[in-house]
């Protein structure tokens, strides 16, 4: 049995930010690190980059073996797939050879397919998440692939090389990121999308639809309201799909976007409580103590809505990486909360959204502002009444008109009384960082503060 | 650790900052063949101005730097031996994470590389292209605590006698 003073299960960014400031503070005792995927750490949001060719393999991993070994981290390639938290056990299956052949990542070749013991004072759950996958007939086809691993990219690249058509099934950022890849290497590419709009967890209705048009003038297909009853194939793999409603559609491969859900189930008999989502303190501890968790896994409190929630996004698993690796050597770090955010650029056009961005619009006042000339005034919709209890929002819109050829430029404030609580940010947005900003400091806005940013006046530094 | 550090008082707003780090940052690193570069430069500090003061603002190379722990590329990292926030273009996918992140919007986006852009310090200079430039002294490279002891100085001045 492995003999640990830190122990952390999951290999991704939570965990490497956890490994460093552990070894900030203490460099001597032993930390392992056990990833069930094979790999050191590596930026998981470049696969679809990597899948496109745009990215080579070796800048995939976020450290080198020398980092590794400098910092005396040692990396198991296994699958836990039980934690005794009473007894500060944990087991895992080693995946065996053939496996962990990237830079810092020592395979386990002791003893290879029999569960091994690993005892430690102080782990981190870090283990991520993993895609959710519809119960379907015909699901197992060949040709049907996730976009979460490195391997997955491998696997969708080599299918793509021969193929004409891809079907992404769901709308979101996985989605469409797989969608631009599978563009750039030349498909044609369709979106099946449940949803009335794409991007429906970033995006207001008025943003996705700017998204959505300017897409549809990159030659995308994109088919809302709709889903999928049944994959079919032959020897060869996927051949076409039936939608709801009897449409038959051809393609050669299909990639599922239909979100990622915290990875939990080995925690079954473990003691520490989870609701779909491992719960944690402000110190990022579980309920039961020297056992912390971080990440993708973790529910933990928003700072708008003041509830655990699991906003699984990577700078937020970075941050709550490194407090809860602090915390675990001692130290009284506190982990103020997270928000929603993203951002990424869609076939060139560059889309941010953070906190309650896309809060719905029967919410409170919603208007789109006609201050400026070159703006595009429409008239004020007063929405119904918010219902009791829920905090009346003021929405803003900001839109430029779009001359041909020109990229769109949109901009929603979404504020609580003094508070800016969200916005959505669609073409140029060197400013973004100061919203956000301005959320996540829950800042109170002077009136003439409050008029500046709704004119559209986002000059630093206005909060003096 | 020396800092960029600025005055607002003495900032005019005239931009002199914002020309001399594009000019720096281009091909030639000479005013007038830059003009004529097929990329034409891009400033990594940007001044606020004719507002109630002026502010030229660029990377404060955070000490808990939001931008390194958003970027998705490992573009985005520290450097040890000078504490400064570095970004390596050729790493960068143009994501923009980092622009959401930043909470003074100091990330410069090169649009038609596609790659984020930001105040390096200027590593082949000894004082910074804009600090150099400035004509009233608004923007300096000094240690905090001298800039700190000016700064008292600078008060306690209002209570000599006249």
């Amino acid at each position: 049995m492995i003999r640990t003073k830190y122990a952390i299960v999951g290999g991704g960014p939570a965990a490497l930010y956890a490994a460093a400031a552990i070894r900030e503070r203490d460099l001597a005792g032993r930390l392992v690190i056990i990833g069930a995927e094979g790999h050191p750490p590596y930026f998981r949001p470049l696969i679809s980059y990597y899948l496109a060719g745009l990215v080579p393999r070796e800048n995939l991993f976020m450290q080198d073996a020398e980092y590794y070994r400098q910092k005396k981290i040692e990396m198991i390639g296994g699958k836990v797939t039980e934690v005794r938290g009473q007894e500060k056990v944990l087991v895992y299956q080693p995946l065996g050879e053939g496996r962990g052949d990237d830079a810092g990542f020592t395979p386990d070749s002791s003893e290879k397919r029999t569960a091994q013991h690993l005892q430690f004072e102080k782990l981190l759950i870090a283990s991520g998440g993993t895609p959710g996958k519809p119960d379907l007939p015909g699901i197992d086809t060949p040709g049907v692939y996730f976009l979460r691993t490195i391997e997955d990219a491998e696997k969708i690249a080599a299918r793509a090389k021969g193929s004409q058509k891809a079907l992404l099934w769901g709308g979101g950022l996985v989605s469409l990121k797989a969608a631009y890849a599978l563009y750039r290497l030349g498909l044609e590419i369709t979106l099946v999308i449940a949803s009335d709009r794409i991007l429906s967890q970033m995006l207001d209705r008025k943003g996705a639809e700017i998204v959505a048009s300017y897409l549809a003038e990159k030659g995308l297909k994109m088919i809302l309201q709709s889903d999928l009853q049944e994959v079919h194939g032959n020897s060869r793999g996927v051949t076409a799909v039936t939608l709801t409603g009897g449409r038959e559609l051809k393609t050669d491969l299909i990639v599922i976007g239909k979100g990622v859900q915290p990875s939990v189930s080995f925690l079954e008999g473990s003691g520490i409580k989870e609701k779909g989502g491992v719960e944690v303190d402000e110190r990022l501890q579980t309920n039961l103590p020297d056992i912390y968790a971080a990440g993708d896994v973790v529910l933990c409190r928003d700072l708008l809505q003041g509830i655990p929630v699991n906003n699984a996004l990577w700078p937020n698993a970075t941050a709550q990486g490194e407090c809860a690796g602090a915390n675990m050597t001692g130290e009284r770090l506190t982990y103020r909360g997270s928000i929603s955010m993203n951002a990424a650029e869609f076939f060139g056009l560059p889309v941010i959204s953070a906190g309650l961005g896309r809060a719905q619009e029967g919410a409170g006042v919603d208007q789109d502002q006609p201050r400026k000339s070159d703006r595009v005034s429409s008239k004020e919709e007063i929405a119904p009444a918010p219902a009791a209890g829920v905090q009346p929002r003021e929405i803003y819109k900001l839109q430029k008109p779009t001359p041909s050829r020109r990229e769109p430029h949109y901009l929603r404030l979404v504020f609580e009384d003094e508070c800016l609580v969200g916005y959505v940010a669609i073409g140029k947005n060197r400013k973004a960082g100061m919203l956000t900003n301005l959320i996540t400091a829950r800042f109170p806005l002077a009136p003439q503060q409050k008029e500046r940013l709704i004119s559209g006046d986002l000059a630093f530094p206005f909060s003096i | 650790m020396k800092e960029i550090l600025i005055n607002l008082e003495h900032c005019l707003g005239c931009k002199s900052c914002e020309l001399a780090c594009a000019v720096e940052h281009s091909a030639s690193k000479n005013i007038f063949a830059a003009l004529f570069e097929e990329q034409l430069p891009i400033s990594r500090v940007h001044v606020e101005a004719g507002r109630e003061f002026n502010f030229p603002l660029q990377c404060r190379h955070c000490a808990d730097a939001q931008c390194i722990k958003a970027c998705i590329s490992g573009a985005l990292w520290r450097e040890e031996e000078t504490g400064l926030v570095k970004h390596i273009p050729e790493k960068c996918v143009g994501c923009w994470m980092c622009v959401m992140a930043c909470p003074f919007g100091s990330i410069v986006q090169d649009r038609k590389e596609q790659v984020a852009l930001k105040c390096d310090r200027c590593p082949e200079r000894e004082i910074p292209a804009c600090v150099e430039a400035c004509p009233t002294k608004a923007i300096s490279l000094q240690e905090v605590p001298s800039y700190a002891r000016e700064k008292r100085q600078a008060y306690l001045a209002n209570f000599q006698e006249v």
